[in-house]
């Protein structure tokens, strides 16, 4: 299975073979961390364990990877980063694609979900808003890629645009709803056209999905959508937050 | 209506980052993109009407919408609701919405590079 997923990967990957290396720091790399602001000694630091796009580094202070820094902040960070480091991120990209594509749904980090919507805007702000309730994200823009991403990866969770070309969300939800190996997977259907509690309705009884949301969707609706469909989820994220809180 | 009144109805950069968990970088981000997508959403949408293609307008307006209201809950919003539901006989008509569309998508645009909050 090569989709867009693993292309994107694997282009990435080319690029940076071909990358001239024109940075010569010998040894030590010190940035301050994009989010946290605490200067990190990169070279030091580890690749994160994000499963799709290339994968960043970790700051050591927050925890924190660059995945979700503003793509502008992360070029500049590699243009000034020394050979050393470049050389990490190339073995790191050339796992990456053997990575996605060894994916065992066995071994995976969960919560996991799944994240089909062709407007890359919603993609971002669906996938960053995920990954902040504790799941490990696959986006993808195809929304037949995200029928075998199903099928093969039986994510925790599908969150769906209700229409896209190819193949509807709708349609998406129901065959995964009809078959017995991916029928536990909870849906959740976005729309920005299909707002009326008539189309709401269609969309539970018709289509099974388990959430309809209507778009924008915004990372507080969702959580609330996401703690109705898995409390258990969220009752160890609410766990993890007392205990954080309390040290 | 003024640009005060205006601006009401578009989300402040504050919401923005309350709405995100003071991720000020994504905020950052999120309306960059926007920006970008905006020129090229409008001149899809002249080129619809242009070539008389009901159904490539109502698709851009619909992919726009979805991250419209991120920024706009207000009048933006509801002119793409409108050209997402055009057809054949009421393009004269979508051209007028354009227009308000174009006008209110020109004051967001203002309001978010002028760093209102």
């Amino acid at each position: 299975m090569v989709g867009p997923l693993l292309k994107e990967s694997a282009e990435v990957s080319t690029r940076m073979a071909n990358f001239q290396l024109v940075s010569s720091l010998p040894s030590g790399f010190e940035a301050p961390c994009y989010r946290c602001r605490q200067p990190v000694d990169f070279l030091k630091a580890a690749f994160c364990d994000c499963v799709t796009r290339e994968r960043t580094l970790l700051c050591p202070s927050c925890g924190g990877c660059a995945c979700e820094a503003p793509i502008k902040a992360r070029n500049e960070f590699w243009v000034s980063g020394p050979p050393a480091l470049w050389e990490r991120r190339r073995e790191e990209q050339s796992s990456g694609v053997e990575r996605l594509q060894s994916l065992d749904p066995e071994t995976i980090p969960r919560p996991l979900a799944l994240i089909a919507d062709d407007d890359p805007i919603v993609l971002a702000v669906a996938g960053r808003s995920l990954r902040a309730m504790g799941f490990t994200t696959l986006l993808t823009s195809d929304p037949e890629e995200a029928l075998e991403l199903a099928n093969t990866m039986l994510p925790d969770l599908l969150l769906t645009d209700a229409l896209m070309p190819r193949l509807d969300g709708r349609q998406l939800s129901l065959r995964l709803k009809s078959s017995p190996r991916t029928r536990h997977i909870k849906i959740i259907l976005m729309s920005a056209l299909y707002r009326g509690a008539v189309q709401r309705s269609e969309a539970f009884r018709q289509f099974r999905v388990d959430e309809f949301l209507a778009k924008p969707v915004k990372p507080g609706v969702l959580r609330e959508a996401v703690d109705r469909l898995m409390p258990d989820l969220a009752r160890t994220r609410q766990h993890s937050d007392d205990v954080r809180a309390a040290s | 209506m003024s640009g005060v009144d205006q601006a009401v109805c578009f989300t402040s950069r504050s919401e923005l980052l309350e709405m995100f968990e003071g991720d000020v970088a994504f905020v950052e981000e999120l309306t960059q993109a926007f920006l970008n997508l905006c020129p090229l959403a409008m001149k899809e949408l002249h080129a619809g009407l242009l070539a008389g293609d009901p159904t490539a307008v109502s698709r851009t307006a619909h992919s726009l919408k979805g991250t419209l209201g991120y920024f706009d809950d207000g009048d933006g919003l509801e002119a793409l609701h409108t050209l997402e539901r055009v057809t054949g006989s009421d393009l004269s008509q979508a051209h007028n919405v354009l227009r308000g569309l174009e006008r209110r998508l020109g004051d967001l645009t203002r309001f978010l590079t002028e760093g209102c909050s």
